[in-house]
């Protein structure tokens, strides 16, 4: 993941001479790479791979469910090492890379269970079966829509991020948990599994179909936290100069410059 | 630290056998979700009998989602918490007085509830060991895990809406397992139920340890 | 049969395109109102 910074030489003054959005050379070329590998996906999975031999054509489904819950563990796993690193650290960088890869994560395994749905009502002629991975997944993708939750609650920053770190942490470790559970519950008496999909021993376009689909989804994943890290860090600074401008303005009010002598002096509000 | 811990379970078991809160609304709230059920699914057919498992074990998560926002919700409002943070306890400590104490009053409560779903459902209680093995660790674990999200959600207006979003589908291997426990052991299930006791007892080490760390940085800034 | 299957590839690159679309506008937006020194981290 690059970073690179498009500054101009020294003009701090002008608010156009710094990067205009969150978009720099090294987005560009995750996003020129994203696409490429999307293409190939797109072409290898929807037309030329053949039908699977036991799946038919619904594995082109799965083209699609495996790189979103690839992506969406990865997700959860940064938002873990973040969450600890700012608990340890307490730099604002790993707050925002952890809330950022949650957010992501939950948007990824929400399109996961859908895939995984819309497959099922294809193979089983029905939206939903107790199966061990479409359980474990309702229940981690509660878990980390309360993470959310938690983010949006109003609070100061090193509240916020030490509410979230917790969370983090508290849910991450009970993902094996709840894994170890529903496949012990639901693993014995189900038949086919979303899962047992993954045969190694497929055909070789299927193969190139599923390996492209996984590069593009961490690939678009990758560029989609950079892009996501890099607006919260600019709502950070937002916040902090809406507080500076609030500040600035109550010291303004109290100084004996201004004219209105009357006026009674006011509290500061909670800024956050 | 063990020392702190007593205290702060000593403490939390003092106030509870004052306010009875647990006495006069949370058992009885229980045994209400008992009779709601039953309401739900009609006693004479068999469902009852077969669900009882899964039945006493929700009952039991949300008596425990009311035993915490009490256990939490009263320390928050009277500043308690902040007077520990500043007492100089080491949060280890506190954290586990407090797991301690919701134990108690959880372990009471299951009891009650037992003694419901004996009369109510009429339930015949056999291997006892089972029984009793899956229902510690099943309420160690959650009391490890609601101490932590409970003591998260103390100081928040949210928190009787954000306690059970964060901390049910946390529990939700320990639902499964506890209920697969007592099934087994009502010998409704012929298969080993230790397994699932053993699983327990892993969630509850984990949070036992995840939460004693996690707790310093609770209790200060969260 | 073919439904299910456009439905789910539509759904993933559309909610994700969407999400792709939000953020870069929320970011070009939140770019205009902070100081251009304070805009990238590093």
């Amino acid at each position: 993941m690059t970073t690179t910074t498009t500054t101009s030489a020294g003009s701090a003054a002008a608010a156009a001479d710094g990067p205009t959005g969150t978009g720099s050379l090294g987005t560009k070329v995750l996003g020129g790479l994203s696409l490429v590998a999307i293409a190939l996906a797109v072409v290898y999975g929807l037309f030329i791979s053949a039908p699977d031999a036991q799946l038919g054509e619904t594995i082109r489904i799965i083209y699609m469910h495996v790189p979103t819950v690839l992506a969406a563990y990865v997700a959860f796993i940064i938002t873990a090492v973040s969450s600890a690193m700012y608990l340890w650290k307490r730099n604002e960088f790993w707050d925002l890379l952890g809330s950022s890869s949650a957010e992501i994560g939950v948007l990824f395994f929400a399109v996961t269970i859908i895939d995984g749905a819309l497959w099922g009502k294809v193979t089983w002629g029905v939206f939903w079966r107790w199966e061990p991975r479409l359980t474990t997944s309702a229940v981690l993708l509660i878990m980390y829509i309360g993470y959310l939750a938690v983010r949006a609650i109003p609070a100061d920053a090193r509240t916020r991020a030490t509410r979230c770190s917790i969370v983090g942490l508290v849910a991450v470790v009970n993902i094996p948990i709840v894994h170890k559970a529903v496949d012990w519950w639901r693993g014995l008496h189900q038949g086919r599994t979303v899962l047992s999909t993954i045969d190694p021993e497929m055909d070789g376009t299927q193969l190139f179909a599923m390996y492209t689909s996984l590069v593009a989804g961490l690939l678009v994943f990758a560029w989609l936290l950079v892009h996501r890290f890099r607006t919260a860090y600019l709502a950070e600074r937002a916040a902090d100069l809406g507080l500076d401008t609030a500040l600035a303005e109550r010291r303004l009010e109290g100084s004996p410059a201004t004219s209105d002598t009357s006026h009674t002096p006011t509290n500061t509000g909670a800024a956050s | 630290m063990i020392r702190d811990a007593m205290l702060v379970a000593a403490k939390d078991l003092r106030l509870e056998r004052r306010s009875k809160i647990g006495l006069a609304q949370v058992m009885p709230f229980a045994v209400l979700v008992l009779l709601l059920f039953a309401f739900a699914l009609d006693p004479d057919r068999n469902i009852l009998r077969q669900a009882t498992p899964g039945l006493f074990w929700v009952t039991v998560l949300f008596s425990a989602v009311l035993t915490l926002q009490r256990s939490f919700g009263v320390e928050a409002e009277d500043g308690i918490l902040d007077a520990l943070r500043l007492s100089g306890m080491a949060p280890a400590g506190i954290y586990l007085g407090k797991v301690a104490a919701l134990v108690v009053q959880l372990l009471a409560l299951e009891v009650v509830l037992a003694i419901g779903v004996a009369v109510l459902y009429d339930t015949r209680f056999i291997g006892i060991p089972l029984l009793i093995g899956v229902s510690i660790t099943a309420t160690l674990g959650i009391a490890a895990a609601g101490a932590v999200y409970g003591a998260l959600a103390a100081r928040l207006r949210s928190r009787d809406t954000l306690l059970p979003l964060l901390l049910l589908p946390l529990l939700a291997p320990v639902l499964i397992s506890a209920t697969r426990g007592f099934e087994v052991s009502l010998e409704r299930e012929t298969v080993s139920g230790w397994p699932w006791a053993a699983l327990l007892g892993i969630f509850a080490l984990v949070y036992l340890t995840l939460g004693s760390v996690l707790f310093r940085p609770l209790l200060e800034d969260a | 049969m073919t439904g299910y299957i456009i439905a789910a590839w539509a759904i993933t690159f559309g909610s994700v395109a969407a999400y792709a679309a939000a953020v870069i506008r929320r970011g070009r937006r939140l770019s205009k109102v902070v100081p251009a020194d304070q805009r990238r981290w590093m």
